[in-house]
């Protein structure tokens, strides 16, 4: 019998207490994604290259508008680009066409990318110095918010399609864009899209905040956009 | 389901600091959660249970504190607690504030089993 118990069985179990250790780590959850995003953003910087995050809901003409301003614009820049979506490489085939060098990232089940993924598709797509790396995330306004891709500007989409309301329902991703693109204005005439109160609700958010007025496929408004990038070009190589 | 990607990260944080640490468990562990932060409190939970199974986690008890949200106004300074992103400053009737509190999103305390 175990004389220190007295449990009856043979002596093979421990006495010994597990000792409890409380750790206070206040550590943010996405650390890890944080300190991945600040190396993409060091290597963005060391080459001189422009990164910019797309971000908007599904169908509000984010390639579309990628399609355009690389036709338009590819003498001006030097872009890369890479694709986010759940599945297929149809975006990917179309900016392909237009002749800029593009990597597509299937996310499968994921809703947003990180900032790992973007690093491991750096080192695939090897954007050189000076390149202008269009970054389409998956569409989706509430996923993609709190990652940091270690972009240098978060660009959001919304298209007058959708309800004007949209920055209220999904505060997080207008709070934290630079520039907010309101795009397919050429059909505000057969729209319900009050674009006065949409603007109030972005700048109630976001005061700050850069609005443009486009439409992608009328080419009404891009000059603006494109005057945005050359801009924004400018800054990393000063 | 962003919060899913959450908890994986979590699990991963954990399972090194146990790893490091010579544990055997995580017993408990604390999340601070801004009423801000974009987080989903019942997504996470929902996420949580698929999320830290044949972890360290798995059987932890899982607790979380909400920090509301604190923000100084740009224009008058003054202190007040907003309850969205696009809440004015209930003084001046300024936007565009700055969050002093209620935007984190950070494991605070964790509490491990030691052989």
């Amino acid at each position: 019998m175990c004389t220190t118990c007295g449990c009856g069985e043979p002596h093979e179990h421990t006495h010994e207490k597990d000792q409890e250790l409380l750790i206070k780590l206040e550590r943010d959850v996405l650390h890890k994604n944080k300190l991945i995003a600040e190396r993409n953003r060091g290597f963005f910087e060391a080459r001189d290259i422009k990164a910019i995050n797309f971000l908007s809901s599904p169908g509000s003409g984010k390639t579309t508008l990628l399609e355009k301003t690389i036709a338009s614009q590819k003498n001006h820049f030097d872009f890369y680009v890479i694709e986010g979506d759940q599945q297929s490489s149809r975006d990917a085939d179309r900016i392909e066409k237009i002749g800029a060098k593009v990597l597509q990232i299937n996310t499968g089940k994921g809703c947003h990318l990180d900032a790992d993924m973007v690093h491991k598709a750096l080192h695939q797509l090897e954007p050189p110095n000076g390149a202008m790396l269009m970054i389409e995330n998956v569409g989706n306004l509430v996923c993609p918010a709190l990652f940091d891709l270690g972009e240098h500007k978060r660009v959001v989409i919304m298209s007058v399609t959708e309800g004007d309301d949209k920055p209220l329902k999904y505060p997080d991703i207008f709070f934290s864009a630079d520039l907010c693109i309101i795009n397919k204005i050429d059909l505000l005439p057969y729209v319900d899209f009050d674009i006065t109160a949409a603007e109030d609700y972005l700048h109630r958010l976001n005061p700050s905040m850069e609005i443009m007025q486009v439409s992608a496929t009328t080419g009404e408004g891009m000059e603006a956009w494109y005057h945005w990038l050359e801009k924004e070009s400018r800054l990393v190589l000063d | 389901m962003h919060e899913l990607s959450l908890v994986v990260s979590i699990v991963e944080t954990c399972e090194n600091l146990v790893y490091k640490e010579g544990g055997k468990a995580i017993k408990e562990i604390t999340l601070i959660v801004g009423t801000l932060s974009g987080v989903e409190v019942d997504a996470l939970k929902f996420a949580w249970e698929m999320g830290v199974k044949n972890s360290v986690l798995e059987k932890a008890n899982f607790k979380i504190k909400m920090e509301k949200a604190e923000a100084k106004c740009d224009s008058c300074l003054q202190h007040y607690s907003p309850k969205t992103l696009y809440e004015p400053c209930p003084i001046c009737g300024h936007y565009g504030s700055n969050y002093l509190k209620g935007r984190e999103l950070k494991i605070h305390l964790i509490k491990m089993v030691r052989k």
